[in-house]
């Protein structure tokens, strides 16, 4: 036995180790809120209805005026099918992250410095929010109103909602690891992500001036949602390439400030640590 | 007989008062929370000059852009200042066994939590108003509001939170029957959110859909009081204040129902 | 062997200092004041294969700093420390698989999922042979005797069974060194008991080296042969079990049981602890006066019926130790 723990530690663990225990981890949660039978499906359907009232708004919206600067239902349409599926990609496999700065806060990342596994991966993976299989659901099906529904489309819609997914969970590892720095995050972390929610549900082409670049900055609602709709629609392998180099330095970004703020946590110096 | 009335009303209104000292105190929330509001009524003050200019009109269901964002500027604040939902709340007192112990005290139980919410939606109400007005003055402009559309819509505004007050309760009560509330909780803010007038106001709806609309309860929850402050019309005063009084009735005597329901459920089953 | 060693380890904070009003919360947010705190004040010790040790202080001593940077979940402010061969502040993921710890507060066993799972969980994180998994896996169920709770949802099991399993979970990947915050708190005397004859067998036939943080202190002296008292930062005892009852001891408990009703009982450097109307027990201040005085004129004065001699409470002479620190 600890001849195999020898080999082990000589080694760092590979990705295919890390992914077959992503699988067991979303597993254990799923099965962990099976637990409450009801409530789990009350929140998959709850979710359902919540993104057919935002479409009913916007069907609505667009049968007074059908077209916002070349904007039209069919690309909500499209633009929702990407943002549900991104979500709730997200939702499943990292849906820990939104958890991060209330678990700095109450020093609760100690039992991931425990384990012999990259804490970031531990914190993602510790919860599944069941009512994304909802939204992953509602984006399946709000995809074939979208108006593109070629087998390429439909891998187009995919890569897009990985890429996108990527994008999205940089952006709340960032916010989330604030409170590394400032102990007290959790709400303005919260108003960040609804803020960032905000923007990516009206017609992207109603963004102009200051607002588009906040879109492109601090709120990257343009990475995704605008870019990935347009790229959805008239495919160009410019666009992708911006999207996915946006990710990757967000991505960086992302995994420096999280292992900085760890590093200020591990020497204990937060506001509210507790001797 | 009257000095029992006035210990009454005194009672209530301490109540209220120490919920809205309470939630002062959560300024700096508030603020922030403000901060979001301010984002939506730049969006909405893009997307609707946008839109108009689309449909090449100035006006559009008696609305210019300035005043479909000041109105959902209102409709917005008067919503989000209804936080925390009345519905969590009582959903937590079922739950806990606290209505139980509530129900033994000398008041109504149901006024106690009006005072409640009105005493908290005040102050954040009053903040929202301010910075979004502010935010709506520079990105649009001021809109004619005049005295009497203050007056009535106030009134409207005042019975629209009593109409929020009471559904919302009702969805808390469920509580006695449904694990968990918010689901419904759910539902009812989709509705507020599709048929409400806060992303969309109600006079640009098609109008197939307006008539709807406007009699469901959702729309006379913050909407009529902000359409009817943007542009007084003592006609549409009478109308929506009918609906709203249909709406209240009926929502009263429904939450009267299945509270009593409710507490019969709990003497059985000892919560 | 050693398989810990700590030299000079320090840890000191920086606390911003909050004042309440609202004038000092503003003067706070502009120009915060930081105070200095010495968690952890020039510690060093050694712990050798095998050993069952408590560590232990009030609260605040700097226990849980301590064992914080030995399992590598915070950084010294200097000092070294070596545990089973590893620098915990660099290589914290390779010691982990090697350590193992169970803290009261912080569950490992998933809530609401039968302890199996995390059990099973566990074996594919700290990357077990599956073969050996299983028959360690049937060890451990034997010695906690949790066989019929392993398919039961952890949050139906009662505090007792869970913390069995616990510290079961703990022990998947048999680690060299375990840490245990507190592993019978809140429990009754039978299961009390039943953790500690666990930890026994595993200290004794498996040779797990055991740190034991405790405030009970039945725990303590059933189980550690050694302890190391913190407190301030420092080491103020560091000894065998036995050795600080006996140097730290300042008095004795006398139960008497008589024949007659007591209805007054007064002796110089005794204090009456409990009173019945044919017993008593004094606890009696043995630099003020001696057993044999108190025995020769119980004896006098009563007729005895039956007569025990206690050392006070470990917990009481702890206490006292603490006390005196702070003088």
């Amino acid at each position: 036995m600890s001849q195999l723990m020898a080999d082990k530690i000589q080694k760092d663990t590979s990705l295919g180790t890390y992914l077959s225990l992503t699988w067991e981890m979303v597993k254990m949660n799923v099965l962990s809120a099976m637990e409450y039978r009801v409530s789990f499906a009350m929140q998959v359907i709850g979710m359902i209805i919540n993104d057919i009232g935002l479409v009913a708004l916007w069907f609505i919206f667009f049968e007074k005026f059908p077209e916002i600067r070349g904007w039209t239902f069919r690309d909500t349409a499209a633009l929702f099918a990407i943002t549900t599926a991104q979500f709730s990609i997200v939702m499943i496999l990292a849906n820990g992250s939104f958890r991060m700065a209330r678990m700095i806060a109450n020093g609760e990342i100690d039992n991931f410095l425990s384990l012999p596994k990259n804490v970031l991966w531990q914190i993602s993976l510790s919860k599944t929010e069941v009512s994304a299989f909802g939204d992953l659901l509602f984006g399946l099906v709000i995809y074939f109103f979208s108006g593109n529904l070629s087998f390429e489309s439909f891998g187009l819609f995919i890569l897009l909602s990985v890429i996108t997914a990527v994008i999205f969970f940089n952006f709340i590892v960032i916010t989330q690891s604030i409170a590394f720095f400032t102990g007290n995050f959790e709400e303005a972390a919260v108003q960040l992500f609804h803020a960032l929610l905000g923007f990516t549900l009206y017609p992207q082409t109603a963004f102009f001036g200051i607002l588009k670049i906040i879109t492109l900055t601090i709120l990257p609602a343009f990475f995704i949602a605008a870019l990935p709709v347009e790229i959805f629609r008239n495919f160009n392998i410019f666009s992708l390439s911006l999207m996915i180099g946006f990710a990757a330095i967000t991505f960086f970004i992302a995994i420096f400030v999280f292992k900085k703020g760890l590093r200020r946590y591990e020497s204990g110096n937060l506001i509210n640590i507790k001797i | 007989m009257n000095g029992v009335y006035a210990l009454k009303i005194i009672k209530y209104f301490e109540v209220a008062k120490i919920n809205y000292f309470n939630s002062l105190a959560y300024v700096i929330n508030a603020l922030s929370r403000s901060g979001v509001v301010v984002i939506r009524i730049w969006i909405f003050a893009q997307l609707y000059r946008i839109t108009y200019a689309a449909s090449g009109a100035e006006e559009i269901g008696g609305l210019t852009v300035a005043m479909v964002v000041w109105s959902l500027m209102m409709t917005q604040s008067f919503q989000s200042s209804g936080r925390p939902p009345v519905s969590e709340i009582i959903d937590e007192e079922v739950k806990s066994g606290a209505l139980a112990y509530s129900i033994n005290r000398p008041y109504s139980y149901i006024l106690f939590h009006l005072s409640g919410y009105l005493g908290r939606s005040t102050s954040s109400l009053f903040i929202n108003l301010l910075i979004g007005s502010a935010a709506s003055l520079i990105l649009v402009g001021p809109v004619k509001i005049t005295l009497f559309g203050i007056l009535f819509g106030a009134i409207l505004m005042i019975f629209g939170r009593l109409l929020d007050f009471l559904i919302s309760f009702i969805i808390g009560l469920a509580a006695f029957w449904i694990e968990d509330t918010t689901a419904i909780a759910w539902i009812y803010s989709k509705g507020q959110m599709v048929f409400g007038g806060i992303i969309l106001p109600i006079a640009l709806f098609p109008d197939y859909l307006q008539k709807i609309a406007e009699f469901l309860p959702f729309s006379q929850l913050f909407y009529s009081a902000a359409r009817l402050i943007v542009s007084f019309d003592m006609e549409l005063f009478h109308k929506f204040i009918l609906i709203q009084f249909f709406w209240i009735a009926f929502f009263a005597a429904l939450a009267y129902f299945i509270f009593k329901k409710g507490l019969k459920y709990v003497t059985i089953n000892g919560g | 062997m050693n398989v810990i060693e700590v030299k000079n380890l320090a840890k000191e904070f920086q606390i911003k200092q909050k004042r309440a009003g609202l004038k000092n919360g503003l003067a706070f947010l502009l120009r915060p004041e930081y105070k200095n705190i010495k968690a952890v004040d020039d510690l060093s010790f050694s712990v050798s294969r095998g050993e069952l040790l408590a560590f232990i202080g009030p609260n605040g001593a700097g226990k849980s700093t301590t064992i914080k940077m030995l399992t590598g979940i915070l950084f010294p402010s200097s000092g070294h420390i070596n545990v089973l061969g590893f620098d915990p502040t660099k290589e914290r993921q390779k010691l982990a698989y090697n350590i193992g710890s169970v803290f009261g507060q912080k569950p490992q066993l998933w809530y609401h999922l039968p302890a199996i799972d995390t059990y099973n969980l566990l074996a594919r994180i700290y990357e077990l042979d599956q073969r050996e998994y299983k028959k360690h896996l049937a060890f451990l169920v034997e010695a906690f005797e949790i066989g019929d709770l392993l398919n039961t949802p952890v949050r139906k099991l009662s505090l007792g069974q869970r913390m069995r399993c616990e510290i079961a979970a703990s022990l998947i990947h048999k680690p060299k060194i375990i840490f245990l915050d507190e592993p019978t708190i809140g429990l009754d005397v039978v299961a009390k008991q039943h953790i500690r004859e666990v930890i026994k067998y595993l200290n004794e036939k498996e040779k797990v080296t055991i740190f034991l943080t405790s405030h009970d202190a039945g725990d303590i002296e059933s189980l550690a042969k050694r302890t190391i008292i913190v407190n301030f930062g420092k080491i103020i005892f560091d000894g065998p079990t036995d050795t600080l009852k006996k140097n730290y001891i300042k008095s004795k408990i006398v139960e008497l049981v008589t024949e007659d009703p007591i209805e007054n009982f007064q002796f110089s450097g005794g204090t009456i602890i409990e009173k019945g109307k044919f017993d008593i027990k004094v606890e009696l201040d043995i630099s003020k006066n001696s057993i044999d005085k108190l025995l020769s004129f119980a004896v006098e004065n009563f007729n005895i019926k039956d007569i025990n001699i206690f050392d006070p409470p470990l917990e009481e002479i702890i206490a006292d130790i603490y006390r005196a620190q702070k003088l």
